[in-house]
């Protein structure tokens, strides 16, 4: 008897005992939580950090870490808000804020395969250095475009589904064919798992590891065009802070720093956690000062409880 | 059968690491259709060669001829265009990628050029570990098949590409008898079929039954070469080691003291059950059993590493529950693991770091470190355990195997441990080092030190145990005196063969 109900327990991820928690709370304490409006809306606010959760994902999975994608994702904001400022067409100035963040990756890429900084200095070096650039660019302002395209992107919803949900899930879709079906993703992998193994094998490490955060960068772009069309302006700390929730996503999401072990599809997860308790305090009213203090208690708590689960679970197997 | 030109031809290759001259001036050739073996101590430079020619390495001087035509390998990607692939010594795998993505890793067959096609790549992974005789799901994750598996998917991988020269260093290493001889089956099949391959190992009798020709490498040098059947064993094992060993075992027998180690119906969680064994001062106890016997766990359970669940151990007199490894080092417990890289050793620190990491306490007991004695403690071994090593301060993960094991043994001996156990004291290890560390272990013997331990190397348990145990699925299957104990008779216990 004690032994089916810990199998039961195995089978599910611990985190989606933690949104059902989540929900059982939030039912009590956040009235409305629960209307059909709110469930879209927790959807729309998913969406960007999902995009840059993947970049995350990806990253992490070549046994690095992008500490940059945060703010790339502002400065995407940032680019294409002063491009459409200047009259360039609105398609081609979001075009430009993605290249933007995606050359960010390039660098941070370049750094990590080709001078082999450490995955952290050279992402927070990025970091600092485009904060700057995006603050005198903007003189600190929030940089605001008007244009019927950006309610499109943010509001329309062409098959029923909301813009950002179905953008968001369309490259989660064309990310788990990569990871599963290309060259591309199995280099992610095996980067991780094994980058001699790789190299052995007659790959080439650097195109790699730099095509993974080139992508990773140009996903913080997506999400930061997603988010400037959202607000209808760019401003540099769009993402501030964005950074600890991709990467807490990916861990909750099962996605672990060693050995290439993880995958994309856990990630989901781990974004909808977020999400849902996000919209739930601002539903149940808690002030936004206290709400940085318990969603990052909240998400520590998560991935604690999740190391917890699998250690207990996974006792046998490990050793 | 051999043809007449080598298709792989090596000329004068020199190798150096820092501090180190890995490869001095070699030769070394293959023709198609033959085994030839590279045989050598361990630190003799016979991994340094093949990694050379499987592009791991560059060489520093020398030319590589294929099929007569010069050659650059720089990258493993070009010795793989030319039909170069070879099994490392280190595993080469994705722990988390399933066994068919390993076997075509880089090599996936595609569809329209880049879509993977996962149907023709397991059906193929499939096929190839058939030819080996292992049968095993493809799409389970690597990291969730034993090494002995793992093994022979790194194998399989290579024989995916289809090579004209294949190079195996010690593929045998971590495999059982039985899938030895699937491997040997399938080299002869590939012998026949024109394939060159070159086979580097340490086992004397492993290359006699595959080799051709045999080429000994002594320090980084040539040391002899010629036609298998030319060199007996005995002259062989001379070559290599470059004088001829006479005790593989030296022993000084003594009677034994006081009792320094005893369990009672000792039962561990995860291994053995109801284990009753006694060890005492100034003597050496065997443990003979199979790798899942239940040995390891049980010097784990001894150690604090692994929970007792029933029994007793007394400990020189006093009734102990390990607890933790902290514990039983403060009660003059070492141990020296089965798996030095990972347990007995910080590779990236350096000798002198790692000799006092056990006993810092003990030489320091006011919280500040002494830099120049540590310098000297480590001196004082290097000397005593005569560790090969330029200075104490070089990083362990240079040192070759047998003497990273000195090293382990210098750490507990620091300690000042009354009873020490070993697991599989001289696994991988070259015959050179495995005598210095059995003279070692019969020199603390003398010194009334107790020591446990657990082997593989029937032949080990036999001439270094005063008194042997064999253990059998977890259990004490049998005690012997050492004079009692044949092989015949520990060989039938631990394989569970009833009638001994």
């Amino acid at each position: 008897m004690k032994n089916k109900v810990q199998l039961r327990v195995v089978s599910i991820p611990p985190v989606i005992w933690i949104v059902l928690a989540l929900f059982v709370l939030y039912s009590f304490f956040a009235p409305g939580f629960f209307s059909a409006g709110n469930l879209w809306n927790i959807g729309v606010q998913a969406a960007p950090l999902l995009v840059l959760a993947i970049g995350a994902t990806i990253v992490i999975l070549t046994e690095g870490i992008d500490l940059s994608c945060g703010i790339v994702l502002g400065f995407a904001g940032v680019g294409f808000a002063l491009l459409a400022q200047r009259g360039f067409p609105i398609w081609l100035a979001m075009l430009g804020g993605i290249l933007l963040a995606g050359v960010c990756g390039l660098v941070n890429g370049v750094m990590v395969a080709c001078l082999h900084l450490p995955p952290f200095i050279a992402t927070l070096g990025m970091a600092s250095v485009i904060t700057g650039a995006g603050l005198v660019s903007t003189e600190g302002m929030s940089i605001a475009v008007r244009d019927d395209v950006l309610e499109f992107v943010s509001n329309g919803a062409p098959l029923g589904i909301k813009m950002p949900i179905l953008i968001a899930l369309l490259i989660f879709g064309v990310v788990l064919f990569l990871m599963r079906f290309t060259a591309f993703g199995r280099n992610i992998y095996a980067l991780g798992g094994n980058s001699e193994a790789l190299r052995l094998s007659g790959a080439n490490l650097t195109a790699a590891q730099i095509a993974t955060y080139t992508v990773a960068g140009l996903l913080a772009g997506i999400a930061g065009i997603l988010v400037a069309s959202r607000t209808a302006s760019g401003h540099i700390t769009a993402g501030l802070g964005w950074d600890f929730d991709a990467i807490a996503a990916t861990i909750i999401g099962g996605t672990s720093f060693e050995e290439g072990k993880g995958g994309v599809g856990y990630t989901i997860l781990g974004v909808v956690l977020i999400a849902v308790l996000r919209n739930g305090l601002n539903v149940a009213g808690v002030p936004n000062m206290y709400q940085f203090a318990l969603i990052g208690t909240v998400v520590l708590g998560a991935i604690i409880f999740d190391i917890l689960v699998r250690r207990l679970s996974g006792a046998e197997e490990s050793r | 059968m051999v043809a007449q030109a080598p298709i792989l031809q090596a000329r004068g290759i020199s190798k150096e690491f820092p501090g180190v001259r890995a490869l001095e001036n070699v030769d070394f050739d293959v023709y198609p259709g033959e085994v030839h073996t590279l045989i050598g101590e361990n630190g003799a430079g016979k991994s340094t060669l093949g990694k050379i020619l499987m592009g791991a390495y560059t060489h520093d001087s020398g030319e590589i001829l294929l099929a007569g035509k010069p050659i650059k390998i720089n990258r493993p990607v070009e010795a793989l265009r030319h039909g170069i692939g070879g099994v490392h010594q280190e595993f080469m795998l994705v722990p988390w990628l399933n066994v068919a993505q390993n076997i075509f890793l880089n090599r996936e067959p595609r569809r329209w050029g880049i879509v993977v096609d996962h149907r023709r790549m397991h059906e193929e992974s499939r096929r190839l570990l058939d030819s080996l005789d292992v049968h095993i799901d493809t799409r389970q994750p690597l990291k969730h098949f034993a090494t002995a598996i793992q093994q022979m998917v790194e194998l399989c991988k290579v024989m995916a590409a289809n090579p004209r020269i294949l190079i195996l260093d010690e593929p045998t290493a971590v495999l059982t008898e039985r899938e030895v001889e699937c491997l040997f089956k399938r080299i002869k099949e590939m012998r026949a079929q024109g394939i060159a391959i070159i086979f580097i190992s340490h086992r004397l009798q492993e290359i006699r039954e595959i080799g051709d020709r045999v080429t000994v490498l002594r320090d980084g040098k040539n040391a002899a070469s010629g036609l298998m059947n030319d060199f007996s064993n005995d002259e062989l094992v001379r070559i290599m080691v470059g004088r001829s060993i006479s005790q593989m075992y030296p022993r000084r027998r003594r009677p034994p003291g006081e009792e320094a180690l005893r369990t009672k119906g000792l039962s561990v969680r995860g291994g053995p059950r109801n284990v009753d064994l006694v060890v005492r001062k100034g003597e050496i106890v065997g443990i003979a059993g199979l790798v899942g016997s239940g040995r390891t766990e049980l010097a784990q359970a001894i150690f604090g590493i692994r929970q007792i669940e029933q029994g007793e151990i007394t400990l020189f007199g006093d009734k102990v529950t390990p607890r933790s490894p902290a514990q039983m080092v403060r009660k003059g417990v070492g141990l020296i693991p089965e798996d030095r890289k990972f347990f007995g050793l910080t590779l990236k620190f350096s000798v002198a770091w790692n000799v006092v990491m056990a006993s810092l306490r003990l030489h320091f007991p006011h919280f500040m470190v002494n830099y120049s004695k540590v310098a000297r403690l480590a001196e004082r071994f290097v000397k005593e355990l005569r560790i090969a090593t330029p200075s104490v301060s070089r990083q362990v993960k240079y040192l070759s195997g047998g003497n990273q094991q000195k090293v382990v043994l210098a750490k507990w001996l620091d300690t000042e441990s009354k009873l020490l156990i070993f697991d599989e004291p001289t696994r991988g290890i070259d015959i050179g080092s495995k005598v210095e560390i059995h003279a070692l272990m019969d020199n603390l013997v003398q010194k009334d030190i107790a020591i446990l331990m657990i082997s593989s190397d029937l032949p080990e348990v036999l001439g270094m145990s005063d008194v042997v145990y064999v253990m059998y699925q977890g259990q004490v299957s049998g005690r012997f005196n050492h004079d009692e104990a044949t092989q015949d008779k520990v060989a039938s216990l631990m394989l569970g063969v009833s009638g001994a």
